[in-house]
């Protein structure tokens, strides 16, 4: 009984639950509102984007490395979409699969750079923002694409089983995710080179290859929350994903992946993005102007990280200090 | 200008006690209660094994780590150091083996670093740098220019800068800790007399080393520690035998377990490699159950010749032939699949997974055998960190405890599980009982010859060439990044061996 109460106490996610309850209380104490079915049915459908987002940002924090560009690449692959079934009229099948391929390509790009050119990934990242971000304007004049159509729409308004679509999409990459990290052979090589890359290549572990894969699964669940956010307003817009990155690292980080890589469980992902959806709608309920969400957002981050660079000194995990003061 | 100098640390003689220090480290009690007294104008030397607790100690007196108990005095006045710069502002000075010199900085710089002399608040006195170097080079007669960058000097010269540093300071007592593993003997000789001529000024000088013969030639006073307490001290005379004794807690032919599985049959054999990290043309057989020692200092790149054979650098030439088969472009991912397993000589840094708990460690070289049906079972995982747990004698609370608070022992088994688990056939060992303490060096010397037992071929790495010459069946001369010859051990001793090297 107390070694299972230590291990859900001592779980990377612990904080981040108790964050994400710490909101739930404070929603329902400031605005009578943030309990309202309506408010949750939204929250949820934006959650669920976010959260598709964050677990490939998570992937990436997890090899040790960071992904700046996954906003802009929402954005791209966004116009992408549009651009195919607008003025080109493809079909909906080719057109996802063409973007859901490209994002794969995107991430792989970033891969690149960061394995074989050895570009650090945050510079490197950083320089296919700005080339994601600039294709994404040559695409009709820079203007956005709308009117997609109903079709596009029930990508996003549909339900299985009475789930909304993005939620049950949001659990199928959780629940694959994980399955991926902690059963198999990769997965496991990917906390090992995040943890340490020169121990992993001393036993045997290919870590550009596997710094690859994650960077392309994680292009991959990109172009997941760009297809949703394209259909949710079938529109494509070149400014889509503007500052979506540093949600979805925020999300993260929040949740108890380590930026030093290697340690954290994308479980923490979702209660990350959760506890940042949430303070983002409650202070919108609260009628916070923008500036101020953007303020409290870069806080949250900066917590965040903060947290997460002192946990070597909490219960939590209990390390050693090598110099103690 | 110098005579002032000279006259004035003439008339600082302390006197360091330390009384009574302790400290405990997860898993481990490296300082049982210390007493020491070093004092101004002497060379006191202390000696140990590895693992004794004089690095503890030292970084005690560096102010890196506190003291549990007992107390320092200088001159009767109690020391209460917080952090190695309070440490310095009291008059100790500390040489590590790692120096603290900045590769890029000449040497001048390098020397003021710190404590540089100004024209004004904001302007640093450049003349004024180099004279003072030239100055604290002059008082110990060594010709070196000022002007050079550190990185390009020997390891040898950087050690009079890192000395020249510390006197510089006005430090009254200076540690040099295991100062010669990089030395050939000339220099070792020069540093000798350096150190000699520092204690005439009346500096305390607390030499830290782990070969006996050194200290005969240059110390005053001999303090040995052993697994954390004081076991014998003398003053004048020394007794060689007596002090290996106390130093080793047994005689010597006990230490290593000399059993020779050597057999005829190759196991892998290295044909001419050269490596992007002044490895050259090295060739050489190794054979089943065979103990194979590289000996040579600390930078004649015998860590470059195993990780050449593993692989881990680039290979510019040269090919390596194991199992029938022909290696040209090696890769430790290449390695392991033909059966190699590497223990670096940092476990911490280039071993563990300090992120991953012990099972994974041990399992992470060989996950493939971990599959079924595509995924990775834990059962099976578990069961096989527990037999090999119980063949390396480590308590089974390792599987729950995060590896980074297991004691250097343990942490050293765990990676020497990981390529038994793997079923390596040839082991590359570089320096595998650094910093471990004795019990577990036995062990790990009992681990080494039971896999030679099965007939796994060793490749051994050490600095302490008791151990090598105890383990090996033969050693590899390694100077320069080439070996220069084989020696059998059988009738090798320490010296002879230190002559060739």
């Amino acid at each position: 009984m107390r070694s299972e109460l230590r291990r859900i106490f001592g779980a990377s996610w612990t904080p981040a639950a108790m964050a994400t309850l710490a909101v739930f209380i404070l929603g329902s104490l400031t605005t009578d509102r943030f309990f309202s079915t309506g408010n949750f049915r939204n929250l949820v459908l934006q959650l669920a984007v976010v959260a598709i987002l964050a677990l490939g940002s998570a992937l990436i924090i997890l090899t040790g490395e960071i992904d700046l560009s996954s906003g802009a690449l929402v954005s791209l692959l966004s116009m992408v979409l549009a651009t195919l079934i607008m003025p080109l009229g493809l079909p909906l099948p080719v057109g996802l699969g063409v973007v859901l391929f490209t994002g794969i390509f995107c991430g792989l790009i970033n891969g690149i750079l960061v394995t074989y050119l050895r570009v650090p990934s945050f510079v490197a990242t950083l320089g296919t923002l700005g080339i994601f971000q600039g294709i994404a304007l040559l695409f009709n004049g820079g203007s956005p694409i709308s009117g997609l159509g109903e079709n596009v729409q029930t990508l996003f308004y549909g339900r299985v089983l009475g789930v909304q679509y993005p939620l049950f999409y949001m659990v199928i990459v959780l629940v694959s995710l994980r399955f991926f990290l902690i059963k198999t052979v990769t997965g496991r090589s990917i906390y090992a080179v995040g943890g340490n890359r020169t121990a992993a290549s001393l036993t045997g572990l290919k870590s550009n290859q596997i710094r690859l894969i994650a960077f392309g699964i994680s292009g991959l669940l990109t172009a997941m929350a760009a297809i949703l956010f394209t259909a949710r307003l079938a529109a494509g817009s070149p400014n889509l994903g503007n500052g979506l990155e540093l949600s979805a690292i925020a999300a993260a980080v929040v949740g108890g992946i380590s930026l030093a890589g290697g340690r954290g469980d994308v479980l923490g992902a979702i209660f990350g993005t959760i506890t940042i959806v949430f303070v983002q709608n409650i202070l919108n309920l609260n009628a916070v102007p923008p500036t101020w969400q953007s303020i409290t957002q870069g806080l949250i981050i900066i917590a965040a990280v903060s947290v997460d660079s002192w946990r070597g000194n909490s219960v939590f995990t209990r390390k050693t200090k090598v110099m103690p003061k | 200008m110098p005579n002032n100098e000279e006259r004035s640390s003439h008339m600082k003689v302390s006197t360091w006690e330390i009384s009574n220090v302790a400290k405990s480290f997860p898993g481990v009690r490296a300082l049982k209660g210390v007493d020491m007294t070093i004092k101004g104008g002497h060379i006191h030397a202390l000696i140990g094994e590895n693992g004794c607790g004089k690095s503890t100690l030292i970084k005690i007196l560096a102010g890196v780590h506190r003291s549990e108990s007992g107390e320092i005095r200088r001159d009767g006045q109690l020391l209460d150091f917080l952090d190695p710069v309070e440490s310095k502002a009291a008059g100790v000075a500390t040489i590590y083996q790692e120096f603290s010199l900045i590769p890029q900085l000449n040497v001048a710089e390098n020397i003021s670093l710190g404590n540089f002399p100004k024209k004004s608040r904001l302007r640093i006195d450049s003349k004024e740098v180099n004279n003072r170097a030239r100055q604290v080079l002059s008082l110990f007669n060594i010709d070196l220019d000022v002007s050079r960058e550190v990185g390009s000097l020997s390891v040898a010269d950087q050690q009079i800068v890192e000395i020249a540093k510390a006197v510089s300071t006005e430090s009254q007592l200076l540690i040099l800790d295991e100062p010669t593993t990089a030395l050939s003997s000339s220099e070792v000789a020069r540093l000798h007399n350096l150190i000699k001529s520092l204690a005439q000024k009346g500096k305390a000088i607390l030499y830290v080393s782990h070969r006996l013969e050194e200290l005969f030639d240059v110390a005053d006073e001999v303090t040995v520690l052993r697994d954390g307490a004081k076991v014998a001290h003398s003053e004048g005379q020394f007794d060689r035998q007596a002090l290996v004794e106390a130093m080793v807690g047994r005689s010597i032919t006990q230490l290593y377990s000399k059993e020779s599985n050597a057999t005829k049959e190759l196991a892998l054999t290295v044909h001419q490699i050269s490596s992007d990290c002044g490895v050259k043309r090295v060739s050489l057989d190794l054979h089943k159950g065979e103990v194979l020692g590289l000996a040579g200092l600390v930078g004649s790149k015998r860590t470059e010749i195993a990780r050449a054979i593993f692989g881990a650098d680039k290979i510019t030439q040269g090919h390596i032939e194991i199992c029938g088969s022909q290696l040209q472009k090696i890769s430790p991912n290449k390695s392991i699949k033909f059966g190699v397993g590497f223990v670096s000589e940092s476990r911490k840094t280039q071993g563990l997974f300090f992120n991953l708990g012990a099972p994974s460690n041990i399992t992470i070289a060989g996950l493939k055998k971990l599959k079924r049906n595509g995924i990775l079972n834990k059962k099976i995982e578990n069961e096989a960190t527990d037999s090999q747990l119980e063949t390396y004698t480590v308590s089974t609370n390792a599987k729950t405890t995060p590896v980074n608070l297991l004691s250097g022992g343990n942490q050293q088994k765990l990676v020497l599980a990981r390529w038994n688990f793997a079923n390596s056939s040839v082991l590359i060992l570089d320096e595998p009982t650094q910093g471990i303490d004795v019990g577990a060096k036995h062990e790990v010397y009992k681990l080494i010859s039971e896999a030679t037992a099965r007939g796994v071929a060793v490749l051994l790495i050490s600095s302490e060439l008791p151990e090598l010459l105890g383990l090996s069946d033969r050693v590899a001369v390694v100077q320069e990044g080439k070996i220069t010859e084989f020696l059998d051990t059988q009738n090798l001793n320490e010296i002879e061996l230190l002559k060739r090297i």
